[in-house]
C-alpha cells in the first residue's frame, strides 16, 4: 500500500473510455514513441517541465529561482532548457510560478491517493455502468501498483478495465489479469517493419503478448471481454491490406470488437509546450466519414467483429 | 418543430406576441381607483374589491386573430401594469425615463401620462405600500440597502405573486361553487359573536370579486359573438362562436372538457396578475390537475392528441404576453418583464407513486415546439417513480439549448417541504415555484424570495472590519481588523459574526414588511385557497393552511466559499503571505499585486470536489441555515433558498475585490454554481461540490446553472449518460440544475476569454484536453465543426 506510482493524470466522467461514465488514471511513462502520439506528455517515465508562453507574464521569476541557472529570458519569453544541459528537473521555476506558465507534467501518487480519486465518483459509476479504467502512457511498466489499484477497485465492486499497448512482458500482463473485467488493446500496425519504423519497437511480443491474452480470455469464455483499438492515419496504417490484417488478426483471437480512432491533431499544441517538434506537422486529420470509406469492407471480410469509428458502431 | 396542420397558426401567433412592444398600461389603475373611489366609507378590503370588479366591467376586452384561448389583464397585448396602491410613486420617479430605460423599458404614451398624472397621482399620494416602507424601513437595514448588501425593496414595489393558486379548484368547482361555499360560511356567522363582523365583511370582498371575474368572462362572450357576426371566413367564424360558449361557461361553472379547463385556468390566471402586478403566478402541476379532462375527452373521441397538442400552445403563447412592471433597480436584479409562470411535469402523485402521464410529454413537447421563455418549464424528476422514458424527453430537451427545462430532485423538493412543516402527504403535491423555490396550490401563502443578502459584502467586512469599501461608511457590525487574527478560526467567527448581524437586520425589515403587507389584501387570489373561505381569513392576514416566514436567498455562495478557503489556505495553513498583504491587495484591487493575485486564484476552489473546501460549504451553509431558521415571523418561521435570477450582477457592483481573486466591481458567483472559469475537474466534481450544501434546509430551493459538457451532446450515447448524469445528481441530493449547451458562440467567446472557460473539456475517443490550452489553429478547426445551436 506505500507504494508510488507516476501519474500523469487523472480525468473524471470520461465517456470514451468504456462503459458508462468513468474515471480515467493515466501513467506516466511508455517504451514506444509513435510519431503520431497525442499525449507526448506521457512518454517519458520523468516528470517533465513544460513551459505555455500564451501565459507567461515575464516576470523572471523562475529564471531568479533556477540553483542551476538553466533558464534564460529571451525576447518572447522564458528559454526553457529542454535538453537538460544544466536543468536537474527540480522544478523550483514552475512552483514560483505565479501563473502556471511554467508547470509539471506528472506527479507521484499513492495507492491511496488514487483511490481517493476514484472513489469520489462511485455514484457516477453506479448510475452508468461505468467504472475505473487505467491508461497511459503504458500502464504495465508500473504493472505492481497498477494490480493493487485495481485490486482495491475490486474488493470495492467497481468495474475495471485497462488500456495497453502490450509491449511488456506477460508477466506483469497478468498480474493484472484476475482484477480486469475488460481490457483495450492498442494495435497500431500488423507489419513488424512498418512497426518498428513509426513506433520505436517492433511488435512481435505485442502480437505474442496479445494472443496469450485472448487465448485467457476465451478460455475464461468472455470473449466480449477484449477491445482493440487501432489510430488510423493517411499513409501510414491505412493501407486495405493493412486494415484487413489488423481485422482478421482480431477475429482470429475471438475479440469482441475492433474501434478506429481517426488520427487528430488536438495533441500537438503539447509538443511546443514540451520544446519538441511534432513529426506530423501539417498532416492531414481525418473525418470519420473517410475512415468509414476505408473500413467498410470489413463488414463483409469479418461479419462477427463488431467494428467501430470513435466508439460509434458502423 | 415538426410540421403539424396548426403550426402555421401558432407561428402567427408567436410572431405577434414577439414583434409587440412592452407599454405602460394604465387603464386598469384608473379603473381601480375610480372603483375604489365609488365606494367611500365601506372597510378597505370592500373598496378594493369593488375596485377589482371595475375593472372586470369596463376595461378593455379583446380577442385577437387566431387565438384560441383568449383573455388579458390589461387593454394591450404586452402591457405593464401599476398597482397604485402599491407603488404608484415608482412609475411617478421613473416618467421621463421609463420608455427608454436600459432594462425592461416600457413605452408611454401621452394619454396614459395625463391619466397617471391626474388620476391615480392625486388620490394614492401618502397611501402607497412602498411610501409606507419607505418611512418604516428600520435604520440598519436601510444601511444595508444602501450600500448594496441587501435587496429588500422587491416586495413593496409588487404585489404578493410567488404563489401557486388553487387553479384545480377553479377549473372543478367553478366560481359557482366557491360561492356557493361562500355561503355556507356566511350561514355560520352571527353578527352578535366578536369578530363576526369582520368575516361577514370579508366575504363580501369575496362575493363583489367573484361577480366580477364571472362579469369578465361573461363580456369576452359577448366580444367573440360580435367578432364572429363580423367574421367572414366560416372557419374562424366557427371558431368565435366556440370561445363565446366557451366563455359563457367558465370559470362560472365546472369546466367539461380539457379546453374549457385551460380556458378556464387563463381567466383566472390574469385575474389574480390584474388584482397585483406580480412576477410568479404558477400554473405548477398542470399535467395533474388537466390530465382528467384530457383523458375523457380522448376516451369520448371530443379530442385528438394533436388538437390538445395544439390548445397548449396557443396557451403558451398567451403565457408570454403579460409583462412584469418593476423599477429601474428590480429590473436590474431581475431583467426580461420576468413573469416566471413556472408549469411543472412529473413527480408522484397522493399515494407517493408515479404521476408521469401523456400529458407530462405533452407539455415538454410544447415547449420544446414554442421555445419562448414563457411559461417557464420545471420537471420534478423522482428517480425511484418515473419511468426512464420521461427522463429521456427531459434529456433531449436539455440537449436542445434552450435552458428548459429546470430539472428538480423531486426527493429533495419534498424534503423542502417537509423542512418547513408541511406533512409528507400534501408533501408529495409540491411544484416549483417562480425561479426554484417549493410551493403548494391553494394551500402555502409566503414570499418564497423576500430579500436576498450578498456574501460578498459579508467577506469584505470581515476583511475591513464592518466597513463598506464602494461607501466608505459603517454599514455593519465591526469584528475586528483581520490583520489581529492569529488563527483561521478567528477569521471564521468574524465572517459568521457579519452574516448574523445582516440576517438580523433583514428579518427586523422583514417584519416590518409584514406588518404593512396586512393591508395588501387579495380577494381574487384567496378564492381558491380553501382555507381563506373556511376562516373568511385573506391570504395577506394568513388565511391559508399553510402559513410559512419569508424567504431570505444567499447571493454569492462561490464567492464567499473561495475566499474563506483563499485566507485559510494561504494566510493560515501555507503561510504563503500575511493577512497585512491580504488585506492591502484586496484593498487596491491587486493593482500592483499581480503575484498575489495568481496565488489568490491558484488557491484551492469551489467546484473542484476537495475536501477542504467541502467542508468549509458544510459548515457555512448548516450555520445559514441554523440562523435563519432560528427566526419567527408572525407567519411562521424564516426560511433560506440561494436564487439569484440575475442579483449577482448588481451585487457584484457593490463589493469590492475579494480574497478569492475577484476582482473588485464584477459579477459575484450565481446561485450555487462555482465561480466562472474555477471547475476544472469536469461536471462530477461540481455536482459533488454543490451536494456539500444542505439543500434540503434551503428550503425556497438552491440554483445551479451548468454549462453541459460537450460530449453529453455528441457522444454515441450521450443522452443515456447525462440520464446517468442526472440521476446521479439525484442520489447525491441537488435539487436543480439547468444547463447551458457549448455552442459555436461560446466557443468563440472562450477564445477571447479563456479565464472563463477553464474547465471546458474537449474530448475525442481517447484524448481529452482543456479546449483553452489548445493551440488557436486547432481551437479554430473545433469551432468550425461545432454547430449553431439555438438559444432562446
Amino acid at each position: 500500500m506505500n507504494k508510488k506510482a507516476r501519474i500523469l493524470r487523472i480525468e473524471k466522467i470520461s465517456p470514451n473510455d468504456g462503459h458508462g461514465l468513468r474515471t480515467v488514471v493515466f501513467f506516466k511513462g511508455c517504451p514506444m514513441r509513435c510519431k503520431w502520439c497525442s499525449t507526448p506528455e506521457s512518454q517519458l517515465n520523468r516528470f517533465e517541465l513544460y513551459y505555455r508562453q500564451s501565459k507567461c507574464l515575464q516576470c523572471g521569476k523562475c529564471v531568479d529561482a533556477c540553483p542551476e541557472k538553466a533558464l534564460k529570458m529571451g525576447s518572447d519569453g522564458v528559454i526553457v532548457d529542454y535538453q537538460m544541459k544544466h536543468c536537474v528537473n527540480c522544478h523550483k521555476c514552475a512552483q514560483v510560478c505565479p501563473v502556471s506558465a511554467l508547470s509539471v507534467y506528472g506527479k507521484n501518487m499513492s495507492v491511496a491517493e488514487v483511490m481517493k480519486q476514484i472513489r469520489q465518483d462511485e455514484i457516477f459509476y453506479y448510475h452508468s455502468g461505468g467504472g475505473v479504467t487505467l491508461s497511459g502512457g503504458d500502464v504495465l511498466q508500473q504493472a505492481d501498483f497498477a494490480a493493487e489499484v485495481l485490486k482495491e477497485c475490486k474488493s470495492d465492486g467497481l468495474h475495471t478495465m485497462a488500456e495497453m499497448n502490450m509491449f511488456g512482458s506477460y508477466d506483469a500482463v497478468e498480474k493484472l489479469l484476475s482484477y480486469l473485467n475488460e481490457v483495450y488493446i492498442d494495435l497500431k500496425h500488423m507489419d513488424p517493419m512498418k512497426h518498428k519504423e513509426w513506433t520505436g519497437v517492433d511488435n512481435t511480443k505485442i502480437l505474442d503478448n496479445i494472443k496469450k491474452l485472448c487465448a485467457y480470455y476465451k478460455e475464461k469464455g468472455r470473449t466480449n471481454a477484449v477491445h482493440f483499438r487501432t489510430p488510423l492515419i493517411a499513409g501510414i496504417n491505412d493501407s486495405k491490406e493493412n486494415i484487413r490484417q489488423t481485422a482478421l488478426f482480431c477475429e482470429r483471437n475471438g475479440c469482441a470488437d475492433l474501434e478506429f480512432l481517426p488520427y487528430h491533431r488536438l495533441g500537438e499544441t503539447t509538443y511546443a509546450y514540451l520544446g519538441r517538434t511534432y513529426a506530423f506537422e501539417g498532416m492531414k486529420q481525418m473525418k470519420p466519414e473517410e475512415v468509414l470509406e476505408k473500413v467498410r469492407f470489413l463488414k463483409e471480410l469479418c461479419p462477427n467483429l463488431t467494428i467501430r469509428i470513435s466508439g460509434k458502431r458502423i | 418543430m415538426e410540421e403539424k396542420y396548426f403550426t402555421a397558426r401558432i407561428n402567427r401567433l408567436k410572431n405577434r406576441v414577439m414583434n409587440t412592444r412592452p407599454e405602460m398600461d394604465l387603464e386598469n389603475a384608473a379603473l381601480f381607483t375610480r372603483g375604489v373611489k365609488e365606494v367611500p366609507g365601506e372597510p378597505w378590503v370592500v373598496q378594493r374589491a369593488y375596485g377589482f370588479q371595475k375593472q372586470c366591467m369596463e376595461k378593455s376586452v379583446k380577442i385577437w386573430e387566431d387565438e384560441l384561448i383568449v383573455g388579458n389583464a390589461g387593454s394591450k397585448q404586452r402591457g405593464g401594469l401599476l398597482n397604485p396602491d402599491t407603488c404608484w410613486s415608482v412609475l411617478y420617479d421613473e416618467l421621463d425615463t421609463i420608455s427608454t430605460r436600459e432594462y425592461d423599458p416600457f413605452y408611454l404614451t401621452e394619454e396614459d401620462r395625463k391619466v397617471f398624472i391626474e388620476e391615480i397621482v392625486p388620490f394614492w399620494n401618502g397611501k402607497s405600500t412602498f411610501e409606507k416602507w419607505l418611512v418604516q424601513i428600520p435604520e440598519e437595514t436601510r444601511i444595508l440597502r444602501d450600500c448594496g448588501v441587501l435587496y429588500i425593496n422587491r416586495k413593496a414595489v409588487r404585489g404578493w405573486g410567488e404563489t401557486t393558486a388553487g387553479y384545480a379548484s377553479i377549473i372543478n368547482e367553478g366560481i359557482e361553487g366557491i360561492r356557493k361555499h361562500i355561503a355556507e360560511v356566511k350561514e355560520t356567522l352571527d353578527l352578535t359573536v366578536p369578530g363576526h363582523y369582520e368575516k361577514m365583511v370579508y366575504l363580501k370582498a369575496l362575493e363583489i370579486t367573484a361577480e366580477g371575474i364571472v362579469a369578465l368572462a361573461n363580456r369576452y362572450a359577448d366580444e367573440a359573438l360580435r367578432l364572429a357576426a363580423e367574421e367572414k371566413d366560416d372557419n374562424r367564424k366557427r371558431e368565435l362562436t366556440e370561445i363565446a360558449a366557451i366563455c359563457r361557461r367558465v370559470p362560472e361553472k365546472p369546466a367539461r372538457t380539457f379546453r374549457e379547463a385551460l380556458q378556464a385556468l387563463y381567466f383566472y390566471q390574469i385575474c389574480i396578475f390584474m388584482e397585483q402586478n406580480a412576477a410568479s403566478y404558477n400554473p405548477g402541476r398542470m399535467d395533474q390537475y388537466l390530465y382528467p379532462f384530457y383523458k375523457a375527452d380522448v376516451e369520448a373521441g371530443r379530442l385528438t392528441e394533436d388538437q390538445a397538442q395544439e390548445l397548449l400552445e396557443c396557451l403558451w403563447i398567451k403565457f408570454s404576453e403579460p409583462c412584469l412592471f418593476q423599477d429601474a433597480v428590480t429590473a436590474k436584479f431581475s431583467a426580461g418583464y420576468p413573469m416566471f409562470q413556472n408549469v411543472c411535469v412529473g413527480g408522484v402523485n397522493e399515494h407517493g407513486m408515479d404521476a408521469v402521464n401523456d400529458l407530462s410529454y405533452m407539455i415538454l413537447q410544447a415547449t420544446m415546439d414554442i421555445q419562448m421563455y414563457q411559461p417557464s418549464l420545471s420537471v420534478r424528476y423522482n428517480m425511484s417513480r418515473n419511468p426512464n422514458r420521461f427522463l429521456k424527453k427531459c434529456a433531449e430537451l436539455i440537449k436542445l439549448g434552450t435552458g428548459f427545462p429546470a430539472f428538480h430532485c423531486d426527493e429533495i423538493g419534498i424534503q423542502m417541504m417537509l423542512n418547513k412543516g408541511i406533512p409528507l402527504k400534501e408533501a408529495y403535491d409540491w411544484n416549483p415555484c417562480g425561479c426554484v423555490e417549493t410551493n403548494l396550490a391553494g394551500k402555502q401563502k409566503c414570499y418564497t424570495s423576500y430579500a436576498d443578502y450578498n456574501l460578498g459584502s459579508v467577506i469584505e467586512f470581515a476583511m475591513n472590519n464592518g466597513v463598506s469599501r464602494k461607501y466608505g461608511i459603517q454599514a455593519s457590525v465591526q469584528t475586528g481588523d483581520p490583520r489581529t487574527f492569529t488563527t483561521y478560526k478567528e477569521f471564521e467567527d468574524a465572517v459568521k459574526e457579519q452574516i448574523r448581524y445582516i440576517i438580523h437586520a433583514m428579518v427586523a425589515g422583514n417584519h416590518v414588511n409584514d406588518d404593512i403587507c396586512m393591508e395588501r389584501v387579495v380577494p381574487a387570489l384567496s378564492l381558491s385557497f380553501k382555507e381563506c373561505i373556511d376562516n373568511a381569513k385573506d391570504y395577506a392576514w394568513g388565511g391559508a393552511k399553510y402559513n410559512i416566514g419569508n424567504g431570505l436567498d444567499a447571493i454569492g455562495v462561490a464567492d464567499l466559499i473561495n475566499s474563506m478557503e483563499a485566507v485559510k489556505y494561504l494566510v493560515f495553513d501555507k503561510k504563503l503571505v500575511t493577512m497585512d498583504c491580504l488585506a492591502e491587495a484586496i484593498e487596491h484591487d491587486f493593482v500592483g499585486y499581480e503575484d498575489l493575485y495568481k496565488m489568490c486564484l491558484n488557491a484551492p476552489k469551489y467546484g473542484n470536489d476537495d475536501d477542504e473546501v467541502n467542508l468549509i460549504t458544510s459548515e457555512m451553509f448548516t450555520y445559514i441555515a441554523d440562523l435563519i431558521e432560528s427566526y419567527n415571523s408572525k407567519f411562521g418561521r424564516m426560511t433560506a433558498g440561494i436564487l439569484p435570477v440575475s442579483g449577482n450582477t448588481p451585487f457584484g457592483l457593490e463589493v469590492g475585490a475579494l480574497p478569492s481573486g475577484r476582482r473588485a466591481w464584477v459579477p459575484l458567483a450565481d446561485g450555487v454554481s462555482p465561480n466562472s472559469g474555477t471547475d476544472s475537474e469536469g461536471m462530477s466534481a461540481v455536482i459533488k461540490s454543490v451536494s456539500h450544501i444542505p439543500h434540503g434546509r434551503f428550503d425556497q430551493g438552491t440554483l445551479l446553472n451548468m454549462k453541459l459538457d460537450p460530449v453529453f451532446n455528441t457522444a454515441e450515447n450521450s443522452t443515456e449518460l447525462l440520464m446517468s448524469f442526472l440521476k446521479s445528481m439525484c442520489s447525491l441530493g441537488v435539487f436543480h440544475v439547468q444547463f447551458n449547451v457549448i455552442d459555436r458562440e461560446m466557443l468563440l467567446d472562450a477564445q477571447k476569454n479563456p479565464e472563463a472557460y477553464k474547465g471546458l473539456l474537449i474530448r475525442v475517443a481517447g484524448y481529452t484536453a482543456y479546449f483553452t490550452e489548445l493551440g488557436v489553429e486547432v481551437q479554430n478547426d473545433i469551432i468550425s465543426r461545432t454547430a449553431h445551436a439555438r438559444v432562446c
